[in-house]
């Protein structure tokens, strides 16, 4: 009888999470920028999701319970894997705590040769490419809220931080995109001219004055 | 610039919230108003729009089938692995626990014919069946410990091997159960069985050598084992005092297989067994 019961839990289980496999997938691809990570950490996600399944309300959103377990568990192994990484740099003859330092390359940020053909084959575009560009904290945020189309509260739970940090993040990680995508955006025809506005971030963000006649002529 | 009641600076330090629908409904409207009026926020927010869309589009990923598959079956083998994994620790508990609050049986036949060792027979069922320990409290133990208990004692047996179906037509007839007696080939040699029990619950007692070690085995319906019957076929190994312990319910009975050998070497005797269908017939 138990036994029954049970194979119903995990039929619901499979129903109510399996959907969601191509989400939580992409958003683990982009979190690690590795397919290897991103495949573990999709099976640790649902792994945890299944053995707390009982704290789950049927109805409610699933996909944002998913990715609150997804994200926790990448910045839980997140840190760890930078803690594992502090090293003791060569004996120089300082100190001991000066010489603890961490390598430049996280595990999450793997060479390019490292890169395998499924991320070019998904992230190959422009856009997908400046998106794994940004730092890890806006990278996020502007995942979570544009590509995944969850409202700010539910990414602030996804991410555990208060409404407003959501808010500076996307602001922010929005403007870096748009930066990092100027030719983009004027070839694509999203802006046709740049307003003011644009161009006035633009030329603060990067620091320089652009030729954006010329940059719409050759992406033209 | 000013169009239907707020300014272009109030209408664009709402903009992203505006386009990410997360202003309420009178908000909304004011920014829908000026946006009416005002055609160069209005090209702002729909410029806002197209970054979510392209966002929305550069994001979108589906798994190829191989991916899919191969992620819902590894996810699905683990599962299935600590569900098991769970159940034994569940069991493992549940041998530790006693054999719960369960009667004695009182008076068991000892009919030796055939004697395993030197001491004159004393298997638990002795001090027990001799109603000494009638009460409930005098049986509240482990699984594990009876059939140590059962394994150190020398044991008289009954019915002589080392055909496993003439012990099995013994047993038929002698145990309200239809015990399977497993056969171990040329890995094992029955030697014998007799009657037996565990707590309140009568068991068949079996007797093997192999390569010199002593395997002895209880056999008993697995209701009486505390908790009910356990949900797997596969077997359960314990090592207490120097002995290993492995228990595996099979058809409504639990055996347990006790020897002093080294654990691998039982479970690879486990898996040579075969166990042959239920005798019917009284002997």
């Amino acid at each position: 009888m138990f036994g029954k019961k049970k194979k119903t839990l995990d039929e619901i289980f499979d129903a109510e999470a399996l959907p969601h496999l191509d989400a939580l997938y992409g958003a683990a691809m982009r979190y690690t920028r590795s397919q290897r990570e991103a495949e573990d950490l999709v099976q640790d996600t649902l792994l945890k999701a299944y053995q707390s399944f009982d704290k789950y309300r049927p109805g409610t959103n699933c996909k944002a319970w998913l990715f609150r377990i997804l994200t926790n568990t990448f910045i839980n192994r997140y840190r760890r894997k930078q803690r594992e990484r502090v090293v003791l740099g060569e004996d120089d003859g300082r100190p001991l705590a000066e010489r603890i330092e961490a390598p430049e390359v996280s595990e999450f940020e793997p060479r390019l040769e490292e890169q395998e053909e499924t991320m070019e084959r998904l992230f190959g575009d422009e856009v997908s490419q400046a998106l794994l560009s940004l730092p890890l904290d806006f990278r996020m945020v502007v995942m979570i809220v544009d590509v995944y189309d969850f409202s700010y509260k539910e990414c602030a739970e996804i991410i555990d931080c208060p409404i407003g940090t959501v808010m500076s993040r996307l602001y922010r990680g929005r403007r870096m995109l748009r930066s990092a995508l100027v030719g983009y955006a004027l070839g694509e025809g999203i802006v046709s001219t740049l307003s003011e506005d644009y161009r006035e971030q633009i030329q603060a963000d990067r620091g320089e004055v652009l030729d954006f006649d010329g940059l719409r002529r050759a992406r033209g | 610039m000013t169009a239907h009641g707020i300014t272009c600076k109030d209408c664009l330090e709402r903009l992203d919230l505006y386009v990410d629908e997360e202003l309420d409904v009178a908000e909304t409207d004011e920014i829908d108003a000026h946006l009416r009026g005002c055609r160069s926020c209005a090209s702002l927010a729909q410029e806002r729009r197209q970054w979510k869309r392209k966002m929305r589009a550069a994001g979108e990923v589906s798994l190829s089938k191989t991916l899919r598959q191969r992620t819902c079956t590894r996810f699905k083998e683990v599962r299935q692995h600590q569900q098991r994994l769970e159940q034994r620790r569940r069991l493992g508990r549940r041998l530790r626990q006693g054999a719960g609050a369960l009667a004695l049986a009182a008076g068991v036949v000892i009919a030796g014919v055939w004697v395993l060792g030197t001491e004159a027979p004393s298997g638990p069922e002795a001090a027990r069946g001799a109603g000494m320990l009638a009460g409930a409290s005098a049986i509240s133990q482990p699984v594990v410990e009876v059939a140590v208990e059962w394994h150190r004692k020398p044991i008289t047996v009954e019915v002589t091997g080392p055909h496993a179906r003439s012990v099995q037509s013994w047993f038929s007839g002698q145990t309200p159960f239809h015990v399977h007696v497993p056969d171990f080939g040329r890995s094992a040699r029955l030697l014998g069985g007799r009657l037996g029990n565990v707590g309140a619950a009568q068991a068949a007692v079996l007797v093997y050598e192999m390569q010199g070690h002593k395997v002895s085995v209880l056999a008993f319906p697995s209701h009486a084992l505390p908790g009910g019957p356990p949900r797997s076929e596969e077997p359960f190994f314990d090592n207490t005092g120097g002995y290993v312990v492995a228990l595996q319910e099979r058809q409504g009975l639990a055996y347990t297989f006790t020897s002093e050998m080294p654990e691998p070497m039982l479970r690879q005797l486990l898996s040579h067994a075969t166990w042959g269908p239920a005798a019917v017939s009284a002997p």
